[in-house]
């Protein structure tokens, strides 16, 4: 190998990796046949490589690329989304448990307790309701949930980490809206990822529930909570799809900050409440989309059509 | 299909493919041919091209060869492409046309 074709190929590998796959080869050939005499790639030659990567990977990761459909990936979010969070009623599940285990759940002070209780009861509509297909009513319900969660968080701010801890459910939440009112819908999802994945998706909940209800104060016990809630989650999404892989990235994130989050927490320092919320919200979201077109290694295509 | 007015390295990509298939370097050279030496494709902006170019369904791979050892991949204009090029053509020779009157009239009437 040349060093002029050496550093081709430095540069080629800022493409993004579908794109490097099908036309790596091929744009090498084509830079060899117009490089002459040349011993290394101009600046120009250069500038204009790293600036048609970077429109490349801006393309995936407005998936204007045509090799994901957007709308279906949120189709498999208007499906999954709804159970998948359930999960976060843990906590008032936990409360409940407590009350019930000590004999007293008449004289549980329902208000001060578990505040929550009607907010998930509504996501618990709206997982069923999505489940039937009724697309706009579970729509509606969504946005109805996610409200529900802004009015916890202003109304009882101490009840639960609204901007840290649970601001995974919040985003999720407004996902799930976000998918149920601007997709196919769970029709579509259900084609895309099967009726198994529903089953899967609700066991995984109904296991992490179970877990997070026994052992929240073992770090065992979250751990694996966690683990079964992103194995779980990617195993009804479909590992094996572009599509369900995308939609699983959508699902499990807002799951993963909470770990941050308790991190925070137990280092007991105290951020402003814009600040968190920039942590919390906005880097999930940006990891989101950015996620979509990092740059991965290549299986390379020889002439001819096969792959290393 | 947007009726948006195409760029031109888009125009002269299309109008590249419009009578044969080529291979990436070969439409590097013909819209070379086309503008006259005036624009001058490198790689990176040619395959960003067609790179939308096939999401949209204008452009389609044709064909694969091996030559030199080196993976050559053929591009045709698909029917979809060819209308949006076709439109395009209108679209021009209409500014052109109206152009071209114009600056007759300001000859013919003297300058404003």
């Amino acid at each position: 190998m040349s060093k002029l074709e050496r550093r081709y190929r430095r540069l080629l590998a800022c493409y993004p990796r579908d794109h490097r796959e099908r036309n790596g080869e091929e744009m090498l050939g084509v830079l060899m046949a117009g490089a002459g005499d040349r011993r290394a790639p101009g600046w120009r030659e250069s500038v204009d490589l790293l600036w048609g990567a970077a429109r490349l990977h801006l393309r995936r990761v407005v998936a204007a690329d045509g090799g994901i459909e957007p709308r279906d990936v949120l189709a498999i979010v208007s499906l999954l989304g709804p159970i998948a969070l359930l999960t976060g009623a843990t906590t008032g599940l936990h409360e409940l448990g407590w009350w019930v285990q000590a004999g007293a759940l008449s004289e549980m002070p329902w208000t001060g307790q578990i505040p929550d209780a009607p907010v998930w009861c509504v996501w618990l509509a709206v997982a069923v309701l999505s489940l039937l297909r009724l697309r706009r009513a579970a729509a509606v319900g969504a946005w109805l949930g996610t409200a529900g969660f802004v009015f916890l968080a202003t109304v009882f701010p101490a009840q639960h980490w609204w901007t840290a801890l649970d601001a995974g459910w919040v985003l999720l939440g407004a996902l799930t809206a976000v998918a149920l009112t601007w997709s196919p819908g769970p029709t579509r999802g259900r084609e895309l990822v099967g009726g198994k994945a529903v089953a899967t998706m609700a066991a995984t909940v109904v296991v992490a529930v179970v877990l997070g209800v026994l052992a929240d104060r073992y770090a065992v016990g979250e751990l694996l909570r966690l683990v079964v809630l992103v194995v779980g989650t990617v195993a009804a999404c479909g590992a094996r799809s572009r599509i369900g892989r995308r939609a699983a990235l959508v699902l499990v994130l807002p799951v993963l900050i909470t770990w941050p989050a308790k991190a925070l927490m137990l280092s007991a320092l105290v951020l402003p409440a814009p600040v968190e919320v920039a942590i919390f919200y906005g880097v999930p979201v940006v990891v989101l989309l950015a996620l979509g077109a990092l740059p991965r290694r290549v299986r390379r295509r020889r002439p001819g059509g096969a792959t290393s | 299909m947007t009726n948006g007015a195409l760029r031109e390295p888009t125009f002269l990509i299309l109008t590249a493919l419009a009578a044969r298939a080529q291979h990436g370097y070969g439409i590097l050279r013909d819209v070379e041919a086309i503008s006259d030496g005036r624009v001058r494709l490198r790689a990176g902006t040619l395959y960003a091209a067609l790179d939308r170019l096939s999401a949209d369904g204008w452009v389609a791979v044709d064909r694969e060869e091996v030559v030199d050892g080196r993976l050559r991949r053929y591009y045709r204009l698909t029917d979809e492409g060819a209308a949006r090029l076709e439109a395009e053509v209108k679209r021009l020779r209409a500014h052109t046309r109206a152009a071209e009157q114009r600056l007759r009239a300001r000859l013919i009437g003297g300058t404003a």
